[in-house]
């Protein structure tokens, strides 16, 4: 009996180290002008004058990232145009793939807002894509960032609208990866590469393992993100 | 909350499985009633345990470890209580029990201490003389103050269920 214990506390503790998320850095809070209601299923941003536009936008984290690393980003995103709703949705054990779904069920939360698009970060982006491919009625637009779509999910016959910004420097997903997965996004998908960026900076989450050299900062990168974010949200 | 005082469980943690006559493997599932202060109530996660327990006199000393997916990913407990038999029915006991939790929230790139504590009843059904059932009702408060600091309020009520499978010796 005792080997069995030990080998359960063993799988347990192993499961726990595996399991850890990246910590958002202490300067990761959101950028004036917005307001951020933090529930235990989701994070939603808004401008503090309210948000202008109908049009939410949906955002899933990054594998093992926690979600509150995306709330000054997306602050900025909430703060482009007319300003938008986003809501980040929270995952367990912040894995999107254990709970893909848990973004639709965020979709009747937030008032004023009847149109949605979804993004995600990296395995985030890869959950949204297959979330847009299942319910395709439901969004009228996809961000990709530092992501792309598996074959499975493809994306390439349909028609919505998708905006796929990478980092130069990305070491996760490469140049290569994003190339190599264009023909399961749609023909009109718009390509942005942010020169000098990697793929953690797309969140306040410090270094990622893996990763390149970044040669712009994080606020830098933050804020083209959010611009090519909030010209695309603009056009849906 | 002073992490000196963490000590003595983390003692009986250490040794109490050493001599334990009882050992359980359970799992659980945890709806949540407040986050954050407000209430807010959603279903949280859930946690795989093993526990061990020292029968003395007429209470149990028990500690274990924990690991569980939560509002701040995964987390690794290590509750250490007593409990106490409050009605026995035949091969049923009906138990009132009573845990400090101390534990870390596992973040890169370093965990981050958290504690709680936690309240509850359970029934322990044993149908044959090694092997048994339990089931677990409780209500917890869990908090890690570093994380609430640097990142966003962390301090949770649960409401957690768990369902164990037991071994005495």
């Amino acid at each position: 009996m005792n080997r069995i214990a030990s080998a359960a506390a063993a799988i347990i503790i192993f499961a726990s180290l595996a399991g850890c998320s990246y910590l958002p850095d202490s300067s990761s809070g959101a950028v004036d002008g917005v307001k951020v209601d933090d529930r235990r299923s989701s994070i939603l941003i808004t401008p503090v004058s309210g948000a202008g536009s109908s049009l939410g936008f949906l955002f899933v984290p990054g594998g093992l990232v926690d979600p509150h690393a995306y709330i000054q980003p997306l602050s900025r995103v909430a703060l482009q145009g007319p300003g938008y709703a986003v809501v980040i949705v929270k995952e367990p054990a912040n894995l999107a793939v254990l709970n893909p779904g848990a973004a639709l069920s965020l979709t009747e939360s937030v008032p004023g807002v009847n149109r949605w698009a979804i993004g995600g970060h990296s395995l985030g982006g890869v959950i949204a894509s297959g979330l847009v491919k299942k319910n395709s009625s439901l969004f009228a637009g996809l961000v990709l960032e530092a992501s792309y779509p598996q074959e499975s999910d493809s994306l390439s016959a349909m028609a919505v609208k998708v905006l796929s910004v990478s980092g130069e420097f990305d070491g996760l997903a490469t140049r290569a990866k994003i190339d190599a997965t264009k023909p399961f996004l749609p023909a009109s998908t718009q390509y942005e590469v942010i020169a000098g960026g990697c793929h953690g900076q797309f969140g306040s989450y410090g270094a990622q393992d893996g990763d390149g050299t970044p040669t712009i900062s994080r606020d830098a990168q933050q804020i083209i993100a959010a611009k090519f974010i909030g010209d695309f949200l603009g056009g849906l | 909350m002073d992490k000196r005082a963490l000590f003595v469980p983390l003692l009986l943690a250490f040794f109490l499985p050493l001599h334990a006559l009882d050992f359980s493997l359970a799992l659980t599932a945890v709806p949540g009633v407040a986050y954050s202060g407000v209430v807010d109530p959603a279903f949280t996660g859930a946690s795989a345990a093993l526990e061990a327990r020292l029968p003395y006199r007429s209470v149990s000393f028990r500690a274990g470890i924990e690991a569980g997916v939560s509002g701040l990913g995964v987390q690794l407990l290590a509750p250490v209580g007593v409990d106490r038999a409050f009605l026995n029915v035949g091969p049923c006991s009906f138990l009132a029990f009573a845990s400090v939790i101390p534990g870390l929230a596992m973040f890169k790139p370093r965990p981050l201490f958290m504690y709680g504590a936690e309240f509850g009843s359970s029934c322990s059904w044993y149908w044959s003389d090694h092997w048994g059932l339990d089931v677990r009702l409780g209500i917890r408060y869990l908090s890690c103050p570093e994380y609430s600091a640097r990142v966003a309020r962390y301090e949770v009520v649960d409401f957690p269920v768990s369902a164990a499978i037991r071994y005495r010796l």
